[in-house]
């Protein structure tokens, strides 16, 4: 493999293992502070995607139309997604089957699908690129897209911004205290409701800005759906259910292997994801840390 | 106890009463209820492989569709590759589908809860992705068309020559379902299913017994893809898809989680719904998606148990008291 080839793949790679990463660190925020394994996460990302196209129509392939994008889609995917943990979800926390909040979920994606189905019809669709974005890099030889590049900086972005709202903002203790001790954190007189909404809120924004990115990258189609949802339940399992180191150590490691991969068989490359996850359940079963993940 | 000894009649009863209507439905109806009775049969028995898993052991399996299509497609490969009779070919098929939920079945069933939902939701996409990009076995995405059907089991030329051979197989399993479920195995699932650590704690194999119905629920899965075979004559990647999978977790909450007689019922209710529904829009995921939510609001433990509710308030009375506090 030429420098001019490893390094092309190395970015390619990188560029996928954000988008997965969004829809990963959405599904298990989510988990996490809701306990609810969200499985409209593939849903609204096919959303996302569909929206791009419809605001890009409106607004023109510029670099405004991009811009707004990026801006609003997430947004009022975010807002559809707060709206939804109030009417539906909040109702169930209390309920001791936590299958029943995967279930609404489940009748929440069903419900997008049909709403889309209903919109957008069966026909894909495709969205351009404005100039700006459009264009190649050179980098020690390799020829990376302005695209790619966009995408791993808006990737980094977001990984640091999930980490600092996380870690180092009174949101991101209140999220964490949440997770630890709920009855507790209501005591201390915070509105718990209003940190779950919050929370599903933002999970489902990422998942959105993952089908923002990913609309121009080829046809905007209803296959979205699972396209998304696999490789982010791989992610998610691989790292370990709750860890979000984890989900991106393996979104990274999925990525980046599945871009090499695409050098020697285009359709084998797509099963990646399942040979990095048997890899690595199977590294911790003989390890002996049990494969049961907790 | 005798509130347990109730349900369990009339659970049987329903399920009986749906199989003797069943049986008589041709002499009534016209060829185009038959086939939409056909797939309902299908339907059921994907259903009661689910609630086999998620109502009596509590294992939400979401990956039901990958045995249903390793049945549909195992059965039509051993037809045209094999030289075997339907029914040979459909038990060869029903054995693969159950060796490999044996061998699937004994990673998943050590996962913890929504590991084992992901991961048994990323094997029937899995196998779709094999089906797909296998063309010279499995024909690809132009499907796999079962060639050698015998004249006799040609739904075009007969219906009903179908028809009761489906029914058949399908009473045989669901016969097989309900003498395990209400053996003392039932019971053993059951206790795994309330409280898997106090079950473990009594001496019950948890794992052991997990795999074990994991396995059943594969074969019974594969017997309505084998089963499907005849109705349909074909089989593409779709029979994979997750909707089936998702399906069956419908049909079982709209008739009623852990009761023998609740995938039946949701797979009829369902089934028409689906045909009238089907000939106003095309749009049925809408539909679909608006039962789910009706029935995880309104009716969480399905159609049966509202029906029994209300017919008998001491008996549920009874049961709400008998449950560990």
């Amino acid at each position: 493999m030429s420098l001019a080839t490893f390094v092309g793949q190395l970015f390619a790679g990188l560029s996928l293992a954000f988008v997965l990463f969004f829809t990963a660190a959405g599904l298990n925020l989510v988990w996490g502070v809701l306990g609810v394994m969200n499985f409209a996460a593939g849903s609204v990302y096919m959303l996302g995607a569909y929206l791009t196209t419809s605001v890009i129509a409106r607004l023109g392939a510029s670099t405004l139309g991009w811009t707004a994008a990026l801006v609003i889609v997430p947004l009022a995917v975010a807002a559809m997604g707060a709206v939804a943990e109030v009417l539906l979800l909040r109702r169930t926390y209390r309920e001791e089957d936590e299958n029943q909040q995967f279930m609404l979920t489940l009748a929440l994606s069903y419900l997008i699908a049909g709403v889309v189905l209903l919109v957008f019809g069966t026909h894909f669709r495709t969205v351009s690129l404005p100039e700006l974005l459009s264009g190649s890099w050179n980098l020690l030889g390799a020829t990376l897209p302005v695209y790619t590049l966009v995408t791993i900086a808006l990737g980094l972005l977001v990984t640091v911004a999930i980490w600092v709202g996380l870690y180092h903002t009174r949101a991101g203790l209140l999220t964490r205290a949440a997770v630890d001790d709920r009855e507790m954190l209501s005591v201390l007189g915070v509105d718990v409701n209003r940190v779950y909404s919050a929370v599903f809120a933002v999970g489902i924004g990422l998942g959105a800005l993952g089908g923002v990115l990913i609309a121009p990258q080829g046809a905007v189609s209803a296959n979205l759906e699972t396209t998304a949802l696999v490789p982010a339940f791989i992610v998610v399992v691989t790292g370990g259910l709750g860890s979000m180191t984890g989900a991106l150590l393996a979104a990274l490691t999925i990525g980046i292997a599945q871009s090499y991969a695409t050098l020697q068989d285009a359709t084998l490359a797509q099963l990646t994801p399942y040979a990095v996850m048997s890899v690595v359940l199977l590294t911790r079963a003989i390890v002996g840390r049990s494969w049961v993940i907790a | 106890m005798r509130s347990f000894t109730d349900g369990a009649v009339t659970d049987g009863g329903v399920a009986l009463a749906l199989l003797i209507v069943a049986a008589l439905l041709p002499a009534v109806v016209s060829t185009e209820y038959v086939l939409l009775a056909a797939s309902m049969i299908v339907t059921a028995l994907v259903a009661v492989s689910f609630n086999l898993l998620f109502g009596y052991t509590g294992m939400f399996s979401f990956g039901q569709a990958a045995f249903y299509g390793l049945g549909a497609y195992a059965t039509v490969l051993l037809m045209n590759r094999a030289g075997l009779s339907f029914y040979l070919a459909l038990g060869g098929g029903v054995g693969i589908a159950v060796l490999a939920g044996a061998l699937s079945g004994v990673v998943l069933v050590r996962m913890e809860p929504v590991a084992f939902i992901m991961l048994t939701f990323a094997l029937g996409d899995l196998m779709q992705f094999v089906a797909e990009h296998s063309p010279s076995l499995t024909g690809g995405d132009d499907g796999l068309i079962a060639t050698r059907l015998p004249h006799d089991l040609n739904v075009v030329v007969d219906a009903n020559g179908v028809y009761y051979p489906m029914l058949a197989v399908a009473t045989v399993v669901l016969v097989g379902v309900f003498a395990f479920v209400r053996s003392r195995n039932g019971l053993v699932l059951r206790a795994i299913r309330e409280d898997a650590l106090r079950a473990r704690t009594l001496g019950v194999a948890v794992e052991r017994r997990r795999l074990g119905v994991f396995t059943l629920a594969a074969g019974v899965a594969a017997v309505g893809g084998g089963l499907s075979v005849l109705s349909a004559q074909i089989v593409y990647p779709d029979v994979f898809n997750w909707k089936i999978s998702a399906n069956a977790l419908i049909v079982t909450l709209l008739g009623g989680v852990g009761r023998f007689s609740g995938p039946l019922v949701g797979a009829v209710l369902l089934g028409l719904i689906d045909f009238y529904v089907g000939k106003l829009t095309t749009d049925t995921l809408l539909v679909e998606g608006a039962i789910l939510l009706a029935v995880i609001v309104l009716a969480p433990r399905g159609v049966t148990a509202v029906r029994l509710r209300r017919r008998s308030p001491q008996a549920s009375a009874a049961a709400t008291s008998a449950a560990p506090s």
